[in-house]
């Protein structure tokens, strides 16, 4: 069968980074497992990423609703007013 | 309503009706503050210049954001040509005998303190500061991706990006994210 078994530390880790958002494919999942059943380095890595995701998670982000100020928005206006005034001449 | 409405540009209120919508907008796909700022006035100001193409079947803000999306777009495929690749440092061997493997001293070390509280505040500061670290792309990419959810194809579409270069970028951010909170955090 031509289907690739075994695979190295950069693309198990990087399966095992797609696994966080639960896109890896069936096949790449069984590469990882045979990868970390071999590799502690990757074990290591897949352990400690999954952390990364969990802290990330635990922590709901709320989204910051940021604001231009004053002193930018003149800055912009000043920008457009005087593109306007080209154009008009 | 059997006509459908006109939409009309008013270049006067720009600035109070959109700058602060299409700031937080930049903001979430460039995560760095001056560059959001300058890409927001560029793009009112190629919109005046575009005014005359505008044909009201859009709202104002529609039309001013598909500006502003092309803005980010060539800001990517700028910022790709002039920075490349060199601001992450390499995990992985790239040939030789060792290729694809670990380079010894970037390879995960046990963390001290793995079972500590995930809820912990500090320990979220922390890897606040590491994706902050990251280089502009790849802090994007990793933000929009993981703390914002954004599904894959509408990212490539808003950076310009193919998805296998999407998952490139955060491979290479996972990889330095778990370097950096080992150094700041775990193994201090």
């Amino acid at each position: 069968m031509g289907i690739k078994i075994m695979v190295k530390c950069d693309e198990a880790t990087s399966i095992c980074d797609k696994n966080q958002y639960k896109e890896a494919s069936f096949f790449d999942k069984v590469r990882l497992s045979i990868h970390n059943f071999l590799c502690h380095r990757c074990r290591l890595y897949t352990k400690q990423n999954a952390i990364i995701t969990k802290i990330i998670t635990a922590h709901n982000h709320k989204e910051k609703d940021l604001k231009l100020d004053l002193k930018e928005k003149e800055k912009l206006q000043k920008a457009l007013d005087n593109e306007l005034k080209k154009m008009n001449n | 309503m059997s006509e459908q409405t006109k939409h009309t540009l008013n270049p006067n209120k720009w600035i109070d009706l959109h700058s602060d919508y299409m700031f937080n907008y930049t903001i979430s796909r460039v995560s760095n503050q001056d560059v959001a700022k300058d890409l927001v006035q560029e793009t009112f100001l190629a919109s005046l210049k575009a005014m005359g193409n505008f044909k009201g079947q859009a709202s104002e803000r529609t039309w001013l954001i598909s500006i502003l999306k092309r803005k980010i777009v060539d800001h990517y495929r700028k910022s790709n040509s002039i920075k490349g690749k060199s601001e992450v440092r390499m995990s992985f061997y790239e040939d030789g005998e060792n290729n694809g493997k670990w380079i010894e001293e970037r390879a995960p070390s046990p963390w001290d303190d793995a079972d500590a509280s995930i809820e912990n505040e500090e320990l979220k500061s922390a890897l606040d500061y590491c994706i902050d670290n990251l280089p502009e792309k790849y802090k994007s990419v990793f933000i929009l991706k993981t703390i914002k959810n954004y599904e894959t194809e509408s990212i490539c579409n808003d950076l310009g990006i193919s998805s296998s270069n999407l998952w490139v970028i955060i491979h290479r951010a996972r990889v330095q994210l778990r370097e950096c909170l080992e150094g700041n955090w775990f193994n201090k």
